[in-house]
Formats: C-alpha cells, structure tokens, sequence
C-alpha cells in the first residue's frame, strides 16, 4: 500500500505561465526518497506545494495512508504527519530552540518530551550552541540546519525539501548532508525533494522524476534518467550538449550506419538488445561529451572507436574541473570535454585540428518528435 | 488635589477601556485583513487608513446625534455618561490600531505564513503564533492608539459634557480651567497627562525594546 497516492492532480497557474501542471498518476512508498528535477520554471516547487497540500489544486485527489484528504480537520492532520522545509530559510521572530520546538508545541507534546526530542535534534545537527541565540542572527547555513531540525524532530511520516541546501558553499553543503543523510536513513520517512544540484540527487534519491512544463516526462533509478534520457527534453536538461538530427541508412552487423546533415556518417551500436532501430527512422542522436575523445591528428591513428571525424576547435571553455571544446567536424557542432592536462599537453587552442573519436556504444538515440 | 486624582482616574478608565475595546477588535480585525485576499481589500485598506485621520470632535459630534434623546438610540440614556465617552474613544483607536496592525501583518514573510500552515496550526494557534510575529508593531498600534485618545478632547467633550465629578476627564478640565483663568491648575493636569502618556508608552516601549535585543 502505497504511502501517498496523487491522482489527475492538475494546477493552472493564474499568469507567468504558458503551461498547466499535470500529474496523472503519482506514488510515494515508505523509506523511499524521490527526486524533483527539472529546468527553471518547469513547476517542481509548485507540485512539491500541491503535495504537500500547501496550494490548492485545480484538481485531483490525494490519498494518504489510502484515504482521501478532504476537510480542513484531515489536511490539518495530514501536515501534523509531514513537514515541509521551504527554499528560502525562514526563522521565527525567537531563539533557535523556540524555533525547533514550534512544531511539538502546536501538536500538544508535553514539555518533557519536548525538551528531550530538541535537545537531541539539536545535538544531531550540530546546532546546540545555538540554541539561545535569536534565529534571525544566525548564518545561512546555520538557517539551514535549524529548518531541517525543525522539521526532523517532528518524525514526519514524509519530509517534503524544496531545494534544502541551496545557496551554500560546497565545505558546508557536505557538511549538512553528511549529518542530515543518517537521520533520514534511520527514521525511514519518505521523502520528495526539489533540487537543482546533481550531486545531492545521487546522494539523496533512489527515484528521480524530470519534471519539464509542468509534466512527469521520464521517472526511473539515476541509472535510467542520466544514463538513457527518453526525450530531447530530458538528454538537455541532463546536460548532454550534442543532440544531432539523423536518420537510420544502413545495418552492419548489429550495429546501425546514421546520416548527419552535411553528409556526415556515424556508427551506432545499441547497448539495449531491445532498442533495434530500422532503415528510414529519423532520431535525434545524442553524443554525451564525456564519451568524445579528442586527438591530435597523427598518420597512424588505431582506436577501438567506430567513429573518427576530423574537424577544428572553435571555441575552448574552461570550468572548474574541464574544459569544454566546441568543435566543427565537417559542419557538424560537437561539444567534447577535456582535462586541462590534456588541453596543456596535447596544446589544444582555438583553430587547431584534431580527430574526434566516438565509440558507437557511447551514442544514445532519441525518437525525433 | 482631590478633584485632579477623580479627573485623572475618569481619564485613565474612560481611555483604558476603550483602548482595550478598540484593541479587541482592532488586532483580530487587522490580522484577518492583512492575511486575507478578497475584492475590495485595498479599498477597505484605504477606508482604515483614512479613519486614522477622523477628526475626533466630528467622531463626538456623530455620537452625540445617535445618543441624544430624539436621537435612534437615545432610548439607551448614554449621553453625557462615561459611556458615551468610551464609545466615541473606541471608534477613534480602532482605526489606528487595526491599520497598524495590518501593516504589521503584511510585512510578516509569506513564507512563515506557509510554514506555519505547514506545521499543522489549527487557526487558534496560528492567530496566535502569527500575532507574535506582529508583536512589535501591534506594541506600536496600542501607543499611537493610546496616544490618539488620551490627548484628544473634542470627543470627549461633545459626548461627555465634561461634568463635574462626573465625565470631566484631563483634556476637558485643562480646557475649562483655562476658560476660567486658572491657569496654574490648567498646567498641573497638562503635567499629569503628560506624565499619564509618558509613563504609559514607556511602559509599552520597554516591552518592545526588550523583544527586539
């Protein structure tokens, strides 16, 4: 039986909107910690608000524990079972363990059982030495522990996060991560959070839903959305850059010949053995930039990879950890990314020609729609 | 000395008891408003906001119409009682206090609002956990509601008669003294309603000061 059950939940925004919110079926199950991904406006801290009955639905029903919440006595009693922790940290007008305590306190718990339950969240989230201070001088990240000590001392039966660790640096987000991880772990509450940051989501969910204009487009383990995006939409949001319009021409073995524009011709070898593709289907292949090798041209060049193009670097942006190198082969734009060792040594710069090669297990096909 | 402690003391009742009244309903008023969104809010706004500036000697007057004996509810006999006074003072807080107070409740972040929901409130609580946010300023409201009446004498005077022994308050008895040349005693009750609203908001400032550290 599932925890909470949303059906035909719908919500149409009153203006800023071009879409509606349409949820047809959605479950969540005891211990389990579903991700809402999406891009920027695509509704997730809304449906997060329509789940936790925070915004009125234009429609649909919820069920929690199986029974649909209707009256005011049941919606009160539904959030006395859950606890919400909005994006932006919001602190009542009192110390820090005022603060904590609110939730307990309009429950009815008894002041000793009170006083235990604050003093341990307290401890757990390493936020005892604040206990007396007023919450609106603390820190942001300090902000952060006490809305999620808040919201954990209440044991709710599901924790609703809308984006819990944004706005930190990364020393402080792992911190709080590393100390919220186990409470969650062993007081087994479900959990929807919102969140922009790939890796919270690998170290938090074991489900993810993309939510894109309003809609559940693909729901499934990291595995299925990261490593098999079932529409353009989903392999953009996920960060895959190249993303060609082909079409099938040829089979060879099991492996499958695409046509590019400007007469480019690339390999693809299924990794699914159910996701055969036939002569005349046009897709959309996508090239993660991870799998793009980039190498100097050399007379003799022997590679496992199914796939060598020549082409120039057109444009070459660092980040962080690599550098992104856009890359014209033969009209097509493909993205590839680098170490900076590998940009210094093998002196990739803006005009230098290389060979770009692509194994045919790394192309991922998407339907063209 | 004696008459001044009776003057001052019909001050303190007749202002004290309508700044509860006025409080009373103000607050309650003031929170339902401020987080309420319905047509015509803004107008209704406006109309309060305007009722800061209600000229209390038209308030008197008006009062003094319903309340006199071909009046519609002469049949009550309140003119020129203690009463009387009460009412016309309470209908000049209550626009002070319920506008202050919806304004304090608006600045309150609509995300607390929500995280208040959030944590199951029933209505009772979240009135009261909401009016705790507000404190500060519904501490300012009380002042300037206080403030509005214990220094006006227009109302007071139209309403009450301002009778000896009876209804005459500080503003009345400073007013009179004056006309009759006494000046003397004019500034000592001058003196003592200004001690009256000194001792008064110090109080309240006090409570204010000690929540904002």
């Amino acid at each position: 039986m599932a925890l909470l059950t949303i059906n035909n939940l719908s919500f149409s925004y009153q203006e800023g909107s071009d879409f509606t919110l349409s949820i047809p079926h959605f479950e969540l199950n005891q211990g389990e910690r579903v991700a809402l991904i999406g891009p920027n406006g695509a509704g997730k801290t809304t449906l997060l608000q329509l789940i936790a009955l925070l915004q009125k639905p234009s429609k649909g029903t919820i069920l929690f524990n199986s029974k649909e919440i209707k009256s005011r006595a049941e919606v009160i009693d539904y959030h006395r079972q859950t606890a919400f922790v909005p994006q932006r940290p919001v602190m009542y007008n009192r110390s820090v363990i005022d603060n904590v305590a609110i939730g307990l306190k309009i429950r009815n718990i008894s002041p000793s059982e009170i006083s235990d339950r604050v003093e341990s969240i307290l401890k757990a989230m390493k936020i005892a030495h604040l206990s007396a201070r007023n919450a609106l001088s603390i820190s942001g990240g300090e902000a952060r522990r006490v809305m999620l000590a808040r919201a954990l001392v209440l044991n709710p039966k599901i924790l609703f996060l809308d984006e819990p660790f944004a706005d930190l640096d990364e020393p402080v987000r792992r911190s709080i991560i590393e100390d919220t991880l186990p409470i969650l772990s062993s007081t087994g509450c479900a959990t929807i959070f919102v969140t922009h940051n790939q890796d919270e989501t690998y170290q938090l969910a074991n489900r993810f839903m993309v939510l894109i204009k309003g809609q559940i487009i693909q729901s499934g383990t990291a595995y299925e959305i990261f490593g098999n995006p079932s529409t353009k939409e989903v392999a953009e949001f996920i960060g895959i850059r190249n993303i060609i319009p082909a079409e099938v021409v040829g089979e060879n073995e099991g492996m499958f010949q695409l046509l590019l524009k400007t007469g480019i011709h690339l390999w693809y070898s299924p990794t699914d053995a159910g996701a055969g593709q036939q002569k005349g289907n046009k897709v959309l292949c996508c090239i993660p930039p991870e799998s793009i090798t980039v190498a100097i041209d050399s007379p003799q060049l022997h590679s496992s990879a199914r796939n060598a193009l020549q082409g120039i670097i057109k444009k070459v942006i660092p980040s962080r950890y690599l550098v992104w190198l856009e890359i014209d082969a033969n009209g097509v734009s493909l993205t590839a990314s680098v170490t900076h060792q590998s940009v210094k040594e093998l002196g990739l710069a803006v005009g230098k020609p290389v060979s770009v090669l692509l194994k045919a297990t790394a192309i991922q096909l998407l339907p063209l729609t | 000395m004696n008459e001044l402690f009776n003057i001052t003391k019909t001050s303190l009742q007749v202002s004290g008891i309508s700044l509860v009244i006025a409080g009373g309903i103000g607050i309650p008023a003031g929170v339902i408003i401020g987080l309420s969104a319905f047509r015509g809010k803004k107008w209704l706004i406006a109309l309060v906001n305007t009722g800061m500036g209600l000229p209390p000697v038209l308030v008197g007057l008006v009062v003094a119409m319903l309340l006199w004996r071909s009046g519609p509810l002469g049949f009550m006999g309140l003119l020129y009682s203690k009463t009387a006074m009460v009412i016309a003072q309470t209908i000049i807080a209550l626009p002070m206090i319920t506008a202050f107070t919806i304004a304090g409740i608006q600045k309150i972040d609509p995300g607390l609002i929500r995280q208040t929901v959030s944590l199951g409130a029933t209505r009772l609580q979240f009135f009261r956990i909401i009016i705790q946010e507000a404190r500060l300023t519904i501490l300012v409201a009380l002042m300037a509601g206080f403030g509005s009446i214990i220094s006006e004498v227009g109302a007071v005077m139209m309403v009450g008669g301002n009778i000896r022994g009876e209804t005459t308050v500080l503003t009345t008895g400073i007013l009179q003294s004056t006309r009759m040349g006494l000046f003397n005693e004019a500034l000592l009750m001058g003196g003592v309603l200004l001690a009256i609203s000194f001792v008064v908001n110090l109080a309240l400032t006090l409570i204010q000061q000690k929540r904002i550290n």
